[in-house]
């Protein structure tokens, strides 16, 4: 029987897709950082608190694209974070025990040593290159951690840091893939 | 309203399901365990990249908690997220991979594993045929991966990539011309 979706003239084709797989697990565990994802959006489900407005509100998704743009744009001065009005802001001492960067450490430590393996044998430019450049982003989550710290309660806040962990967790995964095909 | 009964997955137990439209990570956790192998595949397919696939990967999962609620067991669940991450890739987040700010880090990145990618290519006799697809231009790996390997119809690919069927046929076309040349080297 021949496979409509395949042109005759090609059995070699349809016979190769008829034999590939139809699962291939990740190189790494995607679930820390899944998991972190979806927690975090648990705390900014939480009710806003005090005013009128009481109604479940969540971050603007746009918040987090922005904040990836100042990151890597190497915004220093951080004018941009007066806050806005309208953002909610959790005030629930439950929300911010339970919210935690912990999975993203975890991540970001792990594919820190596997980059430090394999980019020792990367050429000396391509290793400033990347070096340089995780400079950058590790200076701007520096910075966004420091304005966390000073309003521990802001979800804006939270949103901004957790934004800076997903820019440099996204940084090393494409490092480390440039790396590997270079010590290959 | 009792809830309507699910279509039985093989992959993902009834009661893990229930719980985690009710909010319970851990069952979720699960599922995806239970499905990650079969959704990075398709990403790995649909992206050509493994860094973007893990990406999209995750943002394929983050959805499918968002939208949990919304999943009646009409289809298995394995259908539903395939058809889910099919449109994170191609509706929502591809354009905001594309305009996410990050071309500082990610040109000098792409441009070294661009050439790397290229330069392994032809050096390697024994690429497979997912290498080959992974090295095809996006809208024709795409159009071959969701039509020859899915069953995806053009029509339904030119609905989701914002294109016309025509367009989606050409690029098909491209697809395995360019794969045919690749298995007769």
């Amino acid at each position: 029987m021949t496979d409509p979706r395949i042109p005759d003239d090609d059995p070699r084709l349809r016979e190769l897709l008829a034999r590939l797989p139809d699962a291939q697990e990740p190189a790494r565990d995607l679930w820390p950082e899944i998991h972190a994802r979806v927690e975090a959006e648990r705390v900014q489900e939480l009710p806003v608190a005090g005013g009128a407005r009481r109604g479940r509100r969540m971050i603007p998704l746009r918040f987090a694209a922005a904040a990836a743009i100042v990151l890597v744009a190497g915004t220093a001065t951080l004018t941009w974070w007066s806050r806005p009005t309208g953002f909610p802001v959790v005030t629930d001492s439950m929300a911010t025990a339970t919210y935690s960067f912990a999975s993203y450490e975890r991540s970001a430590e792990e594919l820190s040593t596997l980059l430090a393996q394999r980019s020792a044998k990367l050429d000396p430019a391509t290793r400033e290159v990347l070096e340089r450049s995780l400079r950058t982003i590790e200076e701007a989550l520096a910075e966004a951690r420091a304005a966390l710290a000073r309003e521990p309660a802001s979800a804006e806040m939270r949103a901004f840091v957790e934004a800076a962990w997903r820019q440099k967790l996204d940084f090393l995964r494409r490092a480390n893939d440039v790396a590997a095909t270079w010590v290959l | 309203m009792p809830m309507p009964a699910l279509v039985p997955d093989p992959a993902a137990s009834t009661d893990d399901l229930r719980a985690a439209q009710r909010g319970d990570a851990e069952a979720f956790e699960r599922i995806y365990r239970s499905q990650v192998g079969r959704v990075h595949l398709l990403a790995l397919r649909l992206t050509g990249d493994p860094v973007k696939a893990e990406a999209l990967t995750q943002d394929a999962f983050v959805r499918a908690w968002r939208k949990l609620g919304t999943f009646r067991g009409e289809s298995a669940l394995g259908t539903w997220l395939h058809r889910l991450t099919v449109n994170v890739f191609l509706l929502d987040d591809r354009g905001a991979r594309r305009t996410a700010g990050r071309e500082v880090v990610d040109n000098s990145l792409e441009q070294l594993a661009g050439a790397r990618r290229a330069e392994s290519l032809d050096l390697d006799d024994r690429m497979d045929l997912e290498r080959a697809i992974a090295a095809l231009p996006e809208g024709a790996r795409v159009a071959f991966v969701l039509h020859d390997i899915h069953g995806y119809t053009h029509e339904e690919i030119a609905s989701l990539s914002g294109v016309t069927a025509s367009t989606v046929r050409v690029q098909l076309h491209r697809a395995r011309r360019r794969l045919m040349e690749v298995l007769d080297r």
